[in-house]
């Protein structure tokens, strides 16, 4: 069960029209790296995580990526809502405008649509947790990018808000990895299957 | 002095941040000491921030809704600007 709150968890105030920011950062709505794929990755991950700890974690981390998907749809929204035709066409933001005008739809920035296969969910925990680190990696290289190329300072603020939040999201996950190898059975020198171990602990 | 509704929605950002970054650490740490107390410090904060808020500006919440200042006489859960309109400053 989820309850809305009213209110984005770090404020996005965009003053200057932009279509070719919103055509950038739009990745990080429906890209390979997206918060909509963090959060479905996390959700869908919890329900075979062995570790009742780690399942909690993962339901709390992909809370969070639901609300940080808010706030870059609230980010392309504010960059395209009072754009023109003529603003459209010239800032390369045409081809999506033709399909979805200045509504929200999940998209890669280079135009591969929203995809499942963007993220996986093993049923194994180790391979679902070393997923999980990578998908932060790469979510905060994608900030970086972003950041590098868009100057406006009202765009950047909550970009550098949601990179902050990959690198705490990383060492949460790391911590989660650590707490599930001393759990292994000591005899398994390499980290694999803790599911099918039935000693396992369930804390 | 009643606050204006931008600054009171940046405490209440504030408090709920400190509470959800708490929340992923004790996840780790759930026996760490300074972050139970801080966390326990942060919630009755929240609490009343977003009671006062109601009580100015209209719920953020569902639960928020009896926390108005008087009972209203139609239903105030979609007054109020939406969170992606930037109208909460």
């Amino acid at each position: 069960m989820w309850n809305y709150e009213k209110r984005l968890q770090f404020p996005v105030n965009i003053k200057n029209c932009c279509p070719k920011t919103a055509s950038l950062i739009i990745s990080q709505f429906g890209g390979p790296d997206g918060e909509l794929s963090a959060s479905m990755r996390y959700l869908a991950q919890r329900y075979s995580m062995p570790c009742k700890k780690i399942g909690g974690l993962l339901t709390d981390i992909g809370t969070e990526e639901l609300a940080h998907m808010e706030m870059i749809c609230a980010m392309i929204y504010q960059l395209t809502k009072n754009m023109t035709p003529e603003d459209a066409r010239t800032a390369g933001f045409d081809a999506y405008y033709v399909d979805h005008t200045s509504a929200l739809w999940p998209t890669a920035a280079a135009g591969v649509p929203f995809n499942a296969c963007e993220f996986q969910s093993k049923g194994d925990a180790i391979a679902d947790l070393t997923e999980d680190l990578a998908a932060e990696q790469k979510a905060r290289t994608t900030y970086e990018n972003l950041i590098r190329i868009i100057p406006d300072p009202d765009v950047r603020a909550p970009l550098q808000f949601l990179r902050a939040r990959e690198l705490v999201h990383f060492q949460r996950f790391g911590e989660a990895l650590e707490h599930l190898k001393s759990d292994l059975d000591s005899k398994n020198f390499y980290f694999y299957n803790p599911e099918f171990d039935k000693s396992m602990k369930k804390a | 002095m009643m606050k204006d509704r931008a600054s009171l929605l940046r405490e209440i950002d504030e408090v709920s941040f400190a509470i959800n970054d708490l929340t992923l650490y004790l996840d780790t740490h759930p026996d760490c000491r300074d972050g139970l107390a801080a966390f326990h410090a942060a919630l009755p904060k929240r609490e009343s921030l977003l009671k006062e808020y109601a009580a100015s500006f209209g719920p953020l919440t569902v639960d928020c809704i009896g926390k108005n200042a008087s009972p209203a006489d139609s239903f105030t859960w979609l007054d109020g600007p939406a969170p992606w309109e930037g109208g909460m400053f």
